[in-house]
């Protein structure tokens, strides 16, 4: 065993230990994002057929759209009001994008830890780089399950040939009470497309920080229920309201400003890396016992 | 590579695990730890490695401070409790994995290693369709493949063989001899002391006793037999 190199540079050190993260993170597990494209594509399926009725009536004009999917996935749900009387309507694909993303994250970073993760950590030589490099892994998880997500989206408007990134006010307004307005100008792609990915990071670092602190069961707990309150409350202490259009001040009066969102999104991701890195540069790392 | 590790105590919940351990090490030595279950024999060794904080005392390696002035020993291979590697690999693809973190070795050294402890590196087998002692080779094939000055063995001979014995047993004087400090522990007593070139003895956290090998006395008792 002679003739060895000399040992590679910190920043080589990090960018491979990436590798290794999303290769044993995401590439190893890619099974486990089928599941998402197959349910937009179902929730897509769902909806076509909604708005389908709908033209049949002849209460909208327009077929769906590309851009039409995309809102009705990521609109969330319109703020509960049980003294109105009416039924609370589940929130089936925001609770999906929660759970299932909060399922991907689950436990990794930790069993990477107490496993083979043990020696990879040797060999980076630095704590805090095991902890970035976990957060880039985090990072990309989201960005993959919103990949696989807006492939089974993509996929159901190529079935009925309505690519178009143009939004038909009427359809919303009739299936969720928006008005055509709120399309008018572009600031809803920003809501629909980006707010919904920016609050996943967030919850999804969260949990990874929080599962350092708490057993990984019960960050994940946590999680689910900051996302179960938020679909109840509208409120900007609940972060999963910042992933729903319906709850933005964009669609409601005294909705969420997108100011308010991006920055303790923002504040979230930041604080929960540092609160990591902190932690996990001074952490014990014992076995399960 | 010298190593200090000096009034080092360590307590978790309560518990002092390491009680003001001092010692001294040096390369090209075997350092067998001895031990009753949870004596701390683990817990030192995880000390070493940077694994845990010292609630006082310190872990100095060749000057520099664990902790303070390094997180990890800059030269280490370990076998840390069970080997655990990704079950959907074969061997090589798993220690490729490994080494290609700091790039020191290239795959056919890579191959070499694995092939050093009795495993076939072309072997197609998943990892979890491997033995115990297979998994056992291939945790000591990780702890040894970039030639590391420290080298941690937490129960090598677990699950091996009499010929995976004689090969940890090769492998250790092949790296006493390129002055590594090793670190082992082991339950068979009379493989301990065949093994190592000094005995420390933990009990409850403390170093109970530290003596050296008298080789030549085993040598002796061999050839009497």
């Amino acid at each position: 065993m002679d003739n060895q190199r000399k040992p590679v540079g910190g920043v080589t050190r990090m960018i491979r230990q990436i590798r290794y993260d999303c290769s044993a993170g995401i590439v190893r597990v890619w099974y486990k994002f089928l599941p998402v494209s197959l349910v937009f594509l179902l929730a897509a399926a769902l909806f076509y057929r909604e708005a389908d009725a709908l033209r049949c009536q002849q209460l909208t004009a327009s077929a769906p759209t590309l851009a039409d999917l995309v809102i009705h996935m990521f609109q969330g749900m319109k703020v509960y009001d049980p003294s109105s009387g009416s039924e609370f309507d589940i929130p089936v694909v925001y609770l999906f994008i929660s759970l299932y993303t909060a399922y991907l994250i689950g436990n990794y970073a930790q069993k990477d830890l107490r496993s083979h993760g043990l020696y990879i950590l040797l060999r980076s030589k630095k704590r805090g780089q095991w902890w970035l490099s976990k957060c880039v892994w985090n990072v990309a998880t989201v960005l993959v399950f919103y990949l696989f997500a807006y492939l089974g989206i993509v996929l159901a408007a190529m079935f009925t040939g309505a690519l178009s990134f143009q939004p038909s006010g009427d359809i919303h307004r009739m299936v969720a009470d928006i008005a055509e307005e709120v399309f008018q100008n572009n600031r809803w792609v920003f809501i629909v497309v980006l707010m919904p990915i920016l609050t996943s990071i967030a919850l999804a670092l969260l949990q990874m920080a929080l599962s350092f602190f708490l057993k990984p069961v019960f960050s994940f707990i946590v999680i689910v229920c900051i996302v179960v309150v938020s679909a109840y409350y509208c409120s900007p202490f609940w972060i999963g309201n910042y992933a729903m259009l319906l709850r933005s001040d964009l669609v409601i009066p005294d909705g969420i400003p997108i100011y308010v969102a991006v920055v303790t999104d923002v504040l979230v991701i930041a604080v929960s890396i540092a609160v990591g890195y902190g932690y996990f540069r001074r952490c014990d790392i014992l076995d399960k016992q | 590579m010298l190593i200090d590790i000096n009034d080092y105590t360590k307590i978790i919940n309560g518990a002092t695990v390491l009680d003001h351990v001092t010692l001294h090490m040096e390369g090209g030595r075997v350092y067998g730890l001895k031990g009753p279950n949870g004596s701390g024999k683990t817990m030192l060794m995880r000390a070493v490695c940077g694994l845990i904080n010292p609630t006082s005392g310190s872990v100095v390696i060749d000057g520099e401070t664990l902790g303070k002035d390094i997180s990890f020993p800059r030269s280490i291979g370990a076998l840390l409790e069970n080997p655990a590697f990704i079950s959907s690999y074969t061997g090589f693809q798993n220690l490729k994995l490994m080494a290609s973190i700091q790039g020191l070795i290239d795959d056919h050294m890579v191959e070499e290693a694995i092939a050093c402890v009795g495993l076939d590196p072309h072997d197609k087998k998943k990892y979890r369709k491997y033995s115990l002692g297979m998994k056992q080779r291939l945790g000591i094939a990780n702890a040894i493949m970039e030639n590391p000055e420290l080298l941690l063995l937490d129960e090598p001979l677990n699950a091996l063989d009499k010929g995976g014995v004689a090969i940890v047993h090769q492998l250790l004087h092949e790296f006493r001899d390129r002055k590594a400090i090793i670190l082992l522990s082991c339950h068979d007593s009379q493989e301990l002391v065949s093994l190592s070139d000094e005995i420390i003895t933990i009990e409850n956290g403390r170093i109970a006793g530290q003596e050296t090998v008298d080789k030549s006395k085993m040598e002796t008792a061999g050839d009497a037999q």
